[in-house]
């Protein structure tokens, strides 16, 4: 997949989105206009209930915005079936949860190694490719680990390598330190730099300061808008 | 070779039969009869009695009756039902402790947080025995529910498809009591089995998701 | 589909006690649904083979009524006679049976009498010592030789009481040529056979009157059926198959209606317990399935996975449920056979490959109809939402 016209990984234009409640709609996100570039490192804060993950969940494809575009390498993504959309997130688009959501029933290798089973990558290959992200998080030595044998910080390195299985252009991580205590949560945050550092593009959403001043754009939202752009 | 028989029996008292079908020309007290039922005050004594009467009367067979209650057509059948009735409960017994893992597994935080506040294991277990009591009642009365008002409708489908009277389900009152008094008991103890090993593990481990 | 498989059995052993209560469930309800499957055919397919290893494939009867409840046919010699003598007949045997009393010295009991004409009889078989050769011999059911204390080459006092001869003819001597077993005994039956000419110089009568005859043909049974019915208006003509149903329309319906109804309500309970442990197995990790569909699985992979997981639910139990079905299909047979009137070699349940198929079929069905909720629920999953729903809770 090659960049889009505007060389943007992803770009939404004028995506809003509306949920509906019994006591009426709900707009989490209103006409927001953003590209990211590839290898861009932005963070997006604001505080709870200000659409932020939602905006991050659009830009990954997991939910569709309501009005607006979102064009993903290009390809208007609105055009894309089911099917396209999980491709291009398998291919493409990797994602960090706050609550990990590795599989319990698998070693830290195999829940690796899922995302590339899924994408076809040939068992020898993705094997070592496991092994050697682990390596690469710090974790080569766990790689026979089950999640509950690791702890909240080895988790969420391992959800990190995870995402990286199939070599995404766009990392999005959603409170990726939420769950964990400061200094362990410092660590997931350098490696996340280190993962952008080596050409990922990556959107951190958070309401962790430090977190977010690690980026170098800097979004903040409120009411569904970004009210305020920042670069450093 | 007469089991697929339909048998048509006309019952009558010994003397009518006689009058309907009686030969004028035979003396009277000259007939003859198929077979004489003999009640005995002791039953363990018919072997002997049927191999005396053998004895003692060339040209009558005596034997001993199939005694009510062992190998009659109907007692196999009750037993046979009640066999797969017993399988039937195990299976459920099985499905059921699956279940009942599974609803308590969902409360596994809950529980880890009673612990933690100090609660005892026995106290939460109780508390999960009378939830268990009124889930297990709750569901026997449903069956039962259920139970009566598929009663008509399955009778009345086979009767259509087989062209018979016969009545495949009657749910009785003692049918009835002896499901709520399997079903609720067992409910209970299910979830009862299903909390206790929940609770042996760490109140810590509980609680952390 | 091994990828989906791997990863259904890695999902159902992360739970190692449900799962296996669940496939012993499964086994469970499986061997009673297979029992109920062989039930369905057992005693009919049981009659046929009992029928066929006779070695005869057409009856001869009086009446439109089974071989041995109707009146008896009057012309036998004649009528076996006229038969033996039609294209596509091999053999024909005259049956006639009748009431006896046996003696020995110490016991005496009362019993069958049954006389077979055509040579050779055989329609029994010889357990020990021979079958009837020349003179006043007869054979013996096992039951008999144990209660009158017989053995081959015994001798026994025989006083026969037929329909149409004196009603005390004099008693006459046998000797116990074998001990057989009859296929229609039950197993408390006293039954001693012979010729149809020494049960009927027993009796004190003359030829002609038989319950039915048996025929065989030389292979095209209802070819031969067609012929003896033309050369005979007067008789009724059974094949093997005509008795089968005839047998079907009688008293063996019951156990028919009875697997039918447990069949449905066996299938219908696993179906039901399948979709619950499904359905709650898989709200129990929603977000691990709309984590997955945010990394990129597509929505038929995580149908798949669950689909798979209930296939191997229920083909583990379903493949526990065949031996022990079985066994628990041995111990209702025990149950059914102390029924009265129950020949010793007739079976309930008889295992057969189309029972298997069926059975097979029916879980198959089970488990792809269980999986359809708790699929439609993955299926339907909104990915953001159910990601949300879960950081907040």
């Amino acid at each position: 997949m090659t960049d889009g016209p505007n060389g943007a990984v992803v770009s939404a234009v004028g995506v809003s989105r509306a949920f509906s409640m019994p006591a009426g709609p709900v707009v989490a996100v209103r006409d927001v206009t953003l590209t990211i570039a590839p290898g861009e490192h932005t963070a997006i804060r604001g505080p709870s209930g200000c659409g932020k993950s939602t905006l991050l969940h659009i830009l990954g494809c997991v939910d569709a915005p309501t009005s607006g575009s979102l064009i993903f390498d290009g390809r208007d993504v609105a055009g894309l079936s089911d099917r396209a959309r999980s491709l291009l997130r398998l291919r493409h688009i990797g994602f960090v949860f706050q609550r990990f959501f590795l599989l319990p029933m698998l070693t830290a290798a195999e829940n690796v190694e899922l995302p590339q089973a899924e994408a076809g990558v040939a068992k020898a290959e993705r094997r070592h490719r496991s092994l050697e992200l682990l390596d690469y998080v710090g974790l080569g030595a766990r790689a026979g680990h089950r999640p509950s044998q690791l702890s909240g910080g080895e988790m969420q390195r391992v959800a990190i390598a995870r995402a990286l299985a199939n070599q995404p252009r766009l990392l999005l991580a959603d409170e990726p330190t939420g769950e964990l205590d400061q200094v362990t949560g410092e660590h997931v945050a350098a490696l996340l730099d280190r993962v952008n550092a080596d050409g990922t593009a990556l959107v951190v959403v958070t309401h962790d300061l430090a977190l977010a001043g690690r980026a170098r754009r800097v979004l903040t939202m409120r009411d569904g808008r970004i009210e305020d752009e920042a670069r450093q | 070779m007469r089991l697929g028989r339909v048998p048509r029996k006309v019952r009558l008292h010994l003397p009518d039969m006689l009058a309907l079908t009686g030969d004028p020309l035979t003396p009277p007290g000259t007939e003859t009869v198929g077979t004489i039922n003999v009640a005995l005050a002791d039953p363990a004594d018919a072997r002997a009695f049927a191999a005396d009467v053998n004895t003692r009367t060339p040209g009558v067979f005596a034997g001993r009756a199939i005694r009510p209650g062992s190998n009659g057509t109907f007692v196999v059948l009750e037993r046979f039902h009640l066999a797969i009735a017993i399988v039937t409960i195990v299976a459920a017994t099985v499905f059921l402790l699956a279940l009942s893992i599974m609803l308590v597994d969902e409360r596994r935080g809950t529980v880890g947080v009673l612990r933690l506040i100090g609660l005892p294991s026995r106290r939460i277990l109780l508390q999960v025995l009378l939830e268990g009591l009124l889930i297990a009642g709750a569901g026997a009365a449903f069956g039962l529910a259920l139970a009566f008002v598929s009663e008509g409708l399955i009778n009345r489908f086979f009767q259509w498809r087989y062209d018979t009277a016969l009545v495949f389900v009657a749910v009785t009152s003692r049918v009835a009591a002896l499901c709520v008094a399997i079903a609720v008991p067992l409910g209970a103890a299910a979830i009862v089995t299903a909390s206790w090993a929940l609770l042996r593990r760490g109140a810590l481990r509980l609680a952390r998701r | 589909m091994r990828a989906p498989l791997a990863f259904a059995w890695r999902s159902l052993v992360r739970q190692p006690a449900r799962a296996a209560l669940a496939i012993l469930g499964v086994a469970a309800v499986g061997a009673l649904l297979l029992d109920m499957l062989l039930l369905s055919e057992g005693l009919v397919l049981s009659m046929r083979e009992l029928l066929d290893r006779m070695g005869f494939d057409i009856r001869v009867t009086a009446v439109e009524a089974l071989p041995g409840s109707g009146p008896d046919l009057t012309d036998a010699p004649a009528a076996a006679a006229a038969i033996a003598a039609l294209p596509g007949v091999r053999a024909v045997r005259t049956i006639r049976s009748e009431g006896v009393e046996l003696w020995t010295d110490t016991v005496h009991s009362g019993g069958i009498f049954l006389g077979v004409g055509g040579e050779p009889a055989q329609l029994w078989t010889i357990l020990r010592g021979r079958d009837l050769a020349a003179g006043p011999e007869l054979v013996i059911s096992e039951y008999a030789a144990d209660l009158l204390h017989l053995e081959p080459g015994d001798t026994v006092t025989v006083r026969a009481s037929c329909d149409g001869g004196p009603e005390a003819p004099p008693p006459a001597t046998f000797r116990v040529a074998g001990i057989v077993e009859l296929p229609f005994d039950t197993p408390d039956a006293v039954t001693a056979g012979t010729t149809l000419a020494s049960l009927e110089a027993a009796c004190g009568v003359t030829g002609g009157i038989a319950d039915f005859l048996a025929v065989a043909s030389t292979g095209d049974a209802d070819a031969a059926a067609a012929r003896i019915r033309a050369a005979r208006p007067d008789l009724r003509v059974f094949t093997n198959d005509e008795m089968i149903g005839l047998v079907q329309q009688g008293g063996f319906t019951y156990f028919r209606q009875i697997s039918t109804v447990l069949t449905a309500v066996t299938v219908s309970f696993a179906l039901l317990l399948i979709t619950v442990l499904l359905t709650v197995s898989v709200n129990q990790r929603l977000a691990e399935v709309a984590a997955l569909r945010a990394l990129g699985f597509s929505r038929r992979r995580v149908v798949l996975d669950v689909l798979c997981e209930s296939a191997l639910i229920i083909g583990l139990g379903g493949a526990l449920s065949l031996p022990l079905g079985l066994l628990l299909a041995s111990w209702l047979d025990t149950i059914l056979k102390r029924m009265p009137a129950i020949p010793a070699q007739i079976h309930f349940f008889v295992l057969e490959p189309q029972a298997l198929a069926a059975h097979a079929a029916l879980l198959a069905a089970t488990a792809l109809v269980a999986a359809v909720y708790p699929m439609q629920i993955v299926a339907r999953l909104p990915i953001a939402a159910t990601l949300r729903n879960e950081v907040i809770s």
